[in-house]
């Protein structure tokens, strides 16, 4: 279903199609991921202006095919608990996999987006 | 109840107990008390709900400090663990009324439990022998203060050349536990706070292990007692974890190699729903230490409440071997017998 929508979104927005065929390609090669960052994009590996994977990603988001959610990243990058749809459910203090409490002005709160079904 | 001791209760119950716990404690005195007891609200609202039944004689005061008692007690700590050097330790660690005296003064113990207390220095707390059923066991609590300053604004004044610099300050208050446990092992438990470091845990310990030697009339941690040693158990959770899979998952592990080189590989997240070895990558790389010189030394799993026999509420993570041999962190606060499943189970793999 996702993936008629993203079809008829590159129909719409031809100047876009690039970003949501390489959004639909990613979710494609990584079958257990549900989520995806925006980072990804702005990376050379891939030719499209920041603006563009911007407008695309909202355009994704006002069509229900992605929506946010919060994820905390620990300094090395790595997961701290759950993922959360409404920031203002994120606690005050989270806990590392290895153990370590850390107060949320202490870590990275990231937008994520994650693929509707 | 007046003023000024329900503030402390309200702090305490909003800084240590879960919303949870508040709430299930309310339910117990709904059905006879339909009109004074609400459920619904934020922890606030609960807790202010709670305190007013106790005002009221619905909810029995003991009822709170046992939910008090048992939230600092259980989980959200660091726990160390140490076994006697030889039996004659462990006759004179199993007589808890001889261990208190030679501790803490009559005076002091005198004035135990303290519940309520609010520290702004080490101080001696609670102690309780025969503990948790256990006729040789016994518990020792003191309480200590942590603070923690984060700069939060710096301000350059040009027309007086003066830098104003705002720091926020955080208190936490610390509960040491020091238990004789049934299976004579000595476990050391220390709180966790957001602003903990390696070396401000192990001045936490050196502190406890102090105070309880006191100046030689106490407990030698020194000379009486060695590390548990849990690096068995780690390696036989990582071995068994297929045939374990509805007990706990595997979510993380390090190795040592024979050069002292240091590996760790981790699952995605720490919520269970990917186990360390699905991946075949991280499997092949597991395996490949354990079939070489490799040997592991830390391990994070997921205690599943869905194996437990309803044993657990929850899952519940915990850490095995991160700072130190002989360490378990427990993150969440967890009930009482959500602790004792735990240690069974750590004590079965060893």
């Amino acid at each position: 279903m996702s993936e008629e929508k993203l079809q008829n979104l590159a129909k719409e927005f031809p100047a876009l199609s690039g970003v949501f065929e390489a959004v639909l390609e990613w979710f494609k090669t990584h079958p257990s991921t549900t989520a995806i960052s925006m980072e990804i994009f702005y990376s050379n590996k891939f030719k499209f202006s920041r603006e563009d994977i911007n407008i695309a990603f909202i355009l994704m988001q006002e069509n229900l095919i992605l929506t946010t959610i919060y994820r905390i990243l620990d300094n090395d990058g790595s997961k701290i608990g759950k993922d959360f749809e409404d920031f203002n459910e994120i606690p005050d203090t989270v806990d590392t996999m290895w153990g370590e409490k850390k107060d949320t002005r202490d870590v990275l709160i990231v937008p994520y987006y994650k693929l509707l079904k | 109840m007046n003023p000024s001791q329900r503030n402390i209760y309200t702090d305490l119950l909003n800084s240590q107990v879960l919303k949870d716990d508040i709430h299930e404690l309310l339910k117990k005195f709904k059905d006879l008390h339909k009109d004074d007891i609400t459920l619904s609200g934020n922890k606030l609202d609960n807790i202010n709900n709670l305190l007013d039944a106790v005002t009221k004689k619905i909810v029995p005061i003991t009822d709170v400090q046992i939910l008090i008692k048992d939230s600092e007690e259980f989980g959200d700590q660091y726990i160390f663990l140490y076994e006697p050097l030889n039996k004659n330790i462990v006759k004179s660690y199993n007589d808890g009324s001889s261990i208190i005296d030679s501790i803490v003064q009559p005076s002091i113990k005198s004035s135990f439990p303290k519940l309520t207390s609010k520290p702004t220095k080490f101080e001696w707390a609670d102690f309780r022998f025969p503990y948790r059923g256990s006729k040789n066991s016994w518990l020792l609590k003191m309480y200590d203060r942590k603070v923690r300053e984060v700069k939060i604004d710096e301000k350059y004044d040009i027309s007086t050349s003066q830098r104003v610099v705002t720091y926020e300050r955080t208190e936490s208050r610390l509960i040491y536990l020091v238990e004789w446990n049934e299976l004579e092992q000595l476990e050391i438990k220390i709180s966790r706070t957001s602003f903990d470091s390696a070396k401000s845990l192990n001045e936490s310990l050196k502190l406890i292990r102090n105070k309880i030697y006191n100046n030689g009339h106490g407990i030698d941690s020194h000379s009486d007692i060695k590390y548990v040693d849990l690096t068995d158990c780690v390696n036989n959770i990582l071995i068994n974890s297929s045939s374990n899979e509805k007990i706990y998952k595997l979510l993380s592990v390090t190795f040592t190699d024979s050069q002292m080189g240091k590996a760790s590989i981790r699952a995605f997240d720490d919520q269970g729903d990917s186990d360390l070895l699905a991946e075949g990558s991280r499997k092949q790389a597991v395996e490949a230490y354990l079939n070489g010189t490799g040997k592991a030394d830390g391990v994070v799993i997921r205690f599943l409440a869905s194996g437990s026999n309803g044993e657990l509420k929850n899952d519940i993570n915990i850490v095995i071997g991160r700072d130190g041999i002989n360490q378990i962190i427990i993150s969440a606060k967890i009930k009482s017998q959500e602790y004792k499943y735990v240690r069974r189970k750590i004590a079965e793999f060893s």
